[in-house]
């Protein structure tokens, strides 16, 4: 009699550690993919920067652009919504760099510009790889964290939604035909 | 060209193939009537005719592919060289880590160029397993098709497959990963021994492009990505420069080779391999 009631509550058992484990996993994946962005996020700032000094002296008029860039890069353990505002003030920073670029020819010809430039793009793919993947996980985990019956273990043990990293503003805006 | 090989093609028929299955046949018959002893000499006599026969059709075949295939690529391609003879190598293809190890490996038609800049291997290969079964023993196609090798416009760390059938053994150190998309996913099975790479290589562009290229083929595609390289495989179960066996020749097997070889075209063009900006 009393195996009627043992196998189900070791099943119970077994199926609630299993998915505690899962969600562990996850987290750790998703704490991976995180670690992923803030390494693009650095090498794009890097980048960045070097794109600015070799644009230094026609950069003037921009100067509070990197200034305010600079600041958020110091700030201490970025949100992941303050790391999506850094990652749109670097977008705005590459923006006016490319305006400046394409103004003055002679910055344009330049080698070690144009060496910079192809390594913004590529620092700029391996951030948008980083974006996917995190965002991948977290679509993942989110699911499992509302879906019955596993929402009964991520109740137990505190797991909630995570925020996705969103595109950039610029990138989300749908084109406008004036 | 083809005047002169549909003539040389019909007297080796005439003069090798035919006689030889003629002397087989009668072999076979003569074994049904009770003669094993005539047998023999029959079935000998009529299977050297006629694999002289074959072994002289193919090289005559050999020999128009070589100057009108060649001439064709030429006409499409930069720095060719083309060889119907030979194939890639089965360590080659092993490396590529799409196919296993097979018993019986056979490839030809071995093309090596460059288009927009990017140099390509493209060769047609053939894998077979041999399998025993209650004292029956039989011979499986696992591969036929087309194997491709390009110079990938990106620099990555670790390895990456997608692949449309059969999976990534469970003792490598690739794990499966989940795109965002889910007609990609319900597509390919994708294996990478790290996820960022995954992610980089297939952009949304690239996945789109590889779903297009699956969409207006026939056949399972297998890619893989590994140093620097990227390998196509296309189980389409042909033999894609072969020429057709009975019937006349004409200009019209160029359209067909042209389409054999388009696919070449298309990757390199769509899958924007000779934008190399980051390498």
């Amino acid at each position: 009699m009393w195996l009627y009631i043992l196998i189900p509550v070791v099943l119970i058992a077994l199926w609630f550690v299993g998915t505690m484990n899962s969600f562990r996993r996850m987290e750790v994946k998703i704490e991976e993919a995180d670690s992923g962005i803030d390494v693009a996020l650095t090498k794009r700032f890097d980048t960045l920067t070097k794109m600015w000094d070799l644009a230094k002296k026609y950069m003037e008029h921009e100067k509070s652009t990197l200034e305010k860039v600079i600041a958020m890069r110091q700030a201490g353990t970025p949100t992941m919504a303050e790391k999506q505002e850094f990652n749109n003030e670097m977008s705005k920073m590459a923006s006016a760099l490319n305006v400046v670029v394409e103004q003055y020819p002679d910055l344009k010809a330049n080698t070690n510009m144009q060496e910079v430039q192809v390594a913004v793009l590529d620092v700029e793919e391996h951030l948008q790889a980083a974006r996917r993947l995190y965002n991948a996980n977290v679509s993942v985990y989110n699911q499992k964290v509302v879906v019955f019956p596993q929402s009964i273990v991520a109740g137990m043990i505190n797991a909630t939604k995570k925020d996705f990293f969103e595109a950039e503003e610029s990138k989300r805006v749908d084109v406008t035909f004036d | 060209m083809f005047e002169k090989y549909n003539e040389e093609k019909s007297q080796i028929t005439k003069t090798r193939i035919l006689p030889g299955g003629i002397g087989v046949g009668i072999g076979i018959i003569l074994f049904l009537l009770g003669y094993p002893e005539f047998m023999f000499i029959f079935l000998v006599l009529g299977g050297v005719v006629m694999a002289l026969g074959i072994a002289k059709m193919n090289r005559l075949s050999n020999e128009l592919k070589q100057k009108f295939l060649y001439e064709l690529l030429q006409n499409n391609f930069d720095n060719v060289t083309y060889n119907p003879a030979r194939g890639i190598t089965k360590s080659e293809v092993l490396d590529s880590e799409l196919l296993k190890n097979s018993d019986r490996f056979h490839s030809n038609d071995l093309i090596e160029a460059t288009y927009n800049g990017i140099d390509f291997v493209m060769s047609d290969i053939h894998l077979q397993e041999v399998r025993h079964r209650d004292k029956r023993t039989e011979v499986v196609t696992i591969f036929r098709g087309p194997f491709m090798k390009f110079t990938f416009n990106k620099n990555f760390r670790g390895k990456l497959q997608v692949r449309e059938r059969g999976f990534v053994t469970w003792f490598s150190n690739y794990s499966k990963i989940k795109m965002e998309s889910m007609e990609f996913n319900k597509k390919f099975a994708t294996y990478s021994t790290e996820d960022h790479t995954a992610f980089y290589i297939l952009t949304p562009h690239l996945m789109e492009e590889l779903l297009e290229l699956e969409r207006e083929r026939r056949g399972d595609f297998y890619f893989s990505f590994i140093n620097g390289e990227m390998f196509i495989a296309l189980d389409n179960r042909r033999d894609n420069f072969e020429l057709p066996t009975f019937g006349k020749v004409d200009e019209t097997i160029g359209q067909k080779f042209e389409h054999e070889f388009q696919i070449i075209k298309d990757i390199i063009d769509e899958l924007k391999l000779n934008k190399n900006i980051f390498k």
